[in-house]
């Protein structure tokens, strides 16, 4: 997959394109914001990392110029405050994640695998099933092998999360903001707790386990391999 | 002082934009006090020469004509030249007795000029002409002191207007020339904490004028910005030991790491203690941005009504397992009415729950027990309130406790960055809440109480 990073910082951006490349994609830097924007409408290109703060053009200029000209082309926002307005207004312009810096290297391929397989009628799925797991949304139960497991609210809206993604990293951060609505990295271990009482519903009392740790990336629901 | 910034003065300049209307109004009451006083004179000569006539006419009538011409005669030997006229005249227009040459062209009251008996110009006489039987007689009035008092009317008011002209300015001076003396005074101050000293205030003036109570509210101002610079000084000071102590202890776990002596599993673990150093001082550096974006704006974009009680459930529901798992009990003691509505950034709500939840496990201590409340009050006040079983906080301990990096044990091996209430007081202030601590007696309770949502 070709990634465009636009980062003014040259060293993270040379970290970043050193990290993506070792995990198989392939990516170019660009430190100005006007070369970004460039770059994105004249080259093939499949993902943007896109830096809020940079030089020439700012990192919400060149992402509402690249949607008004009417490229699709899925973009992470990179800022230095995790703040509500920042957030939101990223998102208003057009882009479809943010992470805040620094950040975990292993959160920002979570990401790029969320959004490069993001189902487009994620909404009209009524019903999930990874392994013997069911999950109803509608009916909001769940079952596996045919036993049905009594979960809490936040229970199951964080196996539904982890069901989304089966087969891909969800990161702490991507819990939290998607389970709970937090925009901040609580001081507690809130999603370590929940995961580990989800485990022991849906995995303990049956033989193979569903939901893995990935050790300092996140968890991951898939069947065994 | 210089005179321009006198003249220019709202003083000077506010007299300048009455005066003409003072002496509008001086003017206005000057011809009135003229008017007034001519009509009652002429009232009065009105009054003589009526008299007058009312004589003549007696004597004509029991005494005969011959009689009116003898006190007409008589009359007009003891007047003094241009002060009266007097004739008495035939049908035909012959003066029969009097100092008149030829009757006046008028009948009824009315006034004539002659040339002055004795001197140049014009004498202007009031009078009137009757018929007295078969003789017609005039009688008047020389009008001089009448204009003369007239003048003398006028030229008061115009001694009157200069004095006011001249009152007026001389006040306007000395009121602009006080007030730019204090201002200059004020702004001296301004010079002075524009270099850097925070410790100067505005003497306190005696007056209570505008510009004195400006005063005392400019001097509160200072007090308080020189209590903001001193709390930013010391917040710096202590960001800078907060961030040297993880960034010290990163140091030397990363030598130890990349020490040859070590073996692998050694090094991992050291590298994974640089990296929560690390990550610790990321969200020390995250809340404190967030503290200060949080004071700093007034934006309430953000801001959506919603359900209080339904908020607060959802937080206890998240935290209780993570407190169970560590030793303590969280429970939700008293609810609000389903329906009482709260408007708030509900992210920054949830944060302020989190970290009032985080901040009682941590502090207080083993199988503690902690209660979450959200009450509504008629009024559509909304009440949020966490409480502990803990050491609680001392009362005077309190207040400083919302300032950032405050902690109660020093040192800081609390595991918190004393800034967990800060950032709560932030949020509390933001939504125009009100927080207060209290006595749980034992423990601490946290109040945040809501005013009322506006109306959607």
């Amino acid at each position: 997959m070709k990634i465009l990073i636009a980062e003014d910082d040259r060293r993270s951006a040379e970290f970043i394109r050193n990290g993506l490349e070792e995990s198989g994609h392939s990516a170019e830097c660009v430190y100005d914001g006007r070369d970004a924007l460039t770059y994105c409408l004249y080259n093939p290109c499949d993902l943007v990392i896109l830096d809020r703060m940079m030089p020439g053009m700012d990192g919400l200029s060149v992402l509402k110029a690249l949607r008004s000209s009417g490229r699709k082309l899925p973009v992470i926002f990179l800022t230095a405050m995790g703040d509500v307005d920042d957030r939101v207004e990223g998102l208003m312009a057009g882009g479809d994640d943010y992470l805040v810096k620094p950040f975990h290297f292993s959160e920002l391929l979570a990401r790029i695998a969320a959004l490069v397989r993001r189902p487009q009628n994620a909404a009209d799925i009524t019903h999930l099933k990874v392994h013997d797991l069911d999950l109803n949304l509608l009916s909001h139960s769940a079952t596996r092998a045919g036993v049905h497991i009594d979960l809490q609210a936040k229970e199951f809206a964080l196996l539904e999360v982890l069901m989304r993604n089966a087969g891909r990293i969800v990161t702490k951060t991507m819990l939290l903001e998607q389970v709970w609505d937090f925009n901040f990295d609580p001081q507690t271990t809130v999603v370590e707790t929940h995961i580990s009482r989800l485990r022991a519903k849906v995995d303990k009392p049956f033989d193979t386990a569903l939901i893995h740790t990935m050790r300092n990336a996140g968890y991951s629901l898939h069947a065994p391999r | 002082m210089r005179l321009g910034n006198i003249l220019a003065g709202s003083a000077f300049r506010l007299a300048l934009i009455f005066l003409p209307l003072f002496l509008l109004v001086l003017l206005a009451a000057g011809a009135y006090i003229v008017r007034v006083t001519s009509d009652s004179i002429y009232t009065e000569l009105r009054a003589q020469i009526s008299e007058e006539l009312i004589l003549f006419r007696d004597i004509r009538l029991q005494e005969g004509t011959e009689a009116l011409n003898d006190a007409v005669d008589a009359l007009n030997r003891t007047s003094v030249p241009d002060q009266r006229l007097i004739g008495l005249f035939q049908p035909d227009g012959t003066l029969i007795a009097g100092n008149v040459d030829a009757l006046p062209p008028f009948q009824g009251w009315g006034t004539i000029s002659l040339p002055t008996h004795a001197g140049p110009g014009m004498t202007t006489f009031y009078g009137t002409t009757r018929h007295l039987g078969g003789v017609t007689i005039f009688i008047s009035r020389a009008t001089k002191y009448l204009t003369n008092t007239e003048a003398a009317l006028v030229r008061t008011l115009i001694a009157a207007g200069i004095a006011v002209v001249a009152t007026v300015l001389a006040i306007a001076v000395i009121i602009s020339r006080q007030s730019q003396t204090k201002l200059d005074r004020v702004a001296g101050i301004f010079d002075r904490v524009a270099s850097g000293d925070l410790a100067v205030r505005l003497p306190k003036g005696r007056g209570t004028d505008q510009i004195d109570r400006i005063s005392s509210r400019i001097n509160e101002h200072l007090d308080r910005l020189s209590i903001l610079v001193e709390g930013t000084r010391n917040t710096i000071i202590a960001i800078a030991h907060d961030l040297k102590s993880p960034l010290n202890r990163a140091s030397v776990a990363l030598q130890q790491a990349t020490s040859p002596s070590k073996a692998a599993g050694e090094r991992e673990h050291y590298l994974a203690e640089v990296q929560d150093e690390l990550a610790n001082l990321s969200a020390v550096f995250d809340t404190i941005l967030r503290i200060s974006r949080i004071e700093a704006s007034q934006d309430r974009s953000g801001f959506t009504h919603f359900l209080a009680s339904a908020l607060v459930r959802d937080v206890v529901e998240t935290y209780q397992p993570v407190i169970e798992d560590a030793g303590q009990r969280l429970e939700l003691t008293a609810e609000a009415p389903e329906t009482a509505e709260i408007f708030a950034d509900r992210r920054m709500l949830m944060q302020m729950m989190a970290n009032l939840i985080e901040n009682a496990s941590r502090y207080a201590g083993d199988k503690a027990l902690i209660t979450v409340s959200v009450s509504a009050g008629l009024d559509g006040y909304v009440t949020i309130g966490v409480a502990d079983t803990g050491p609680g906080i001392p009362e005077e301990k309190r207040e400083d406790v919302l300032r950032s990096f405050h902690r109660l044990s020093p040192g800081g091996h609390d595991g918190g960055a004393g800034l967990g209430l800060a950032l709560v007081n932030a949020i509390a202030n933001r939504h125009r809440a009100h927080l207060a601590l209290a006595d749980n007696r034992p423990g601490l309770r946290v109040t945040v109480t809501f005013p009322p949502p506006p109306l959607a």
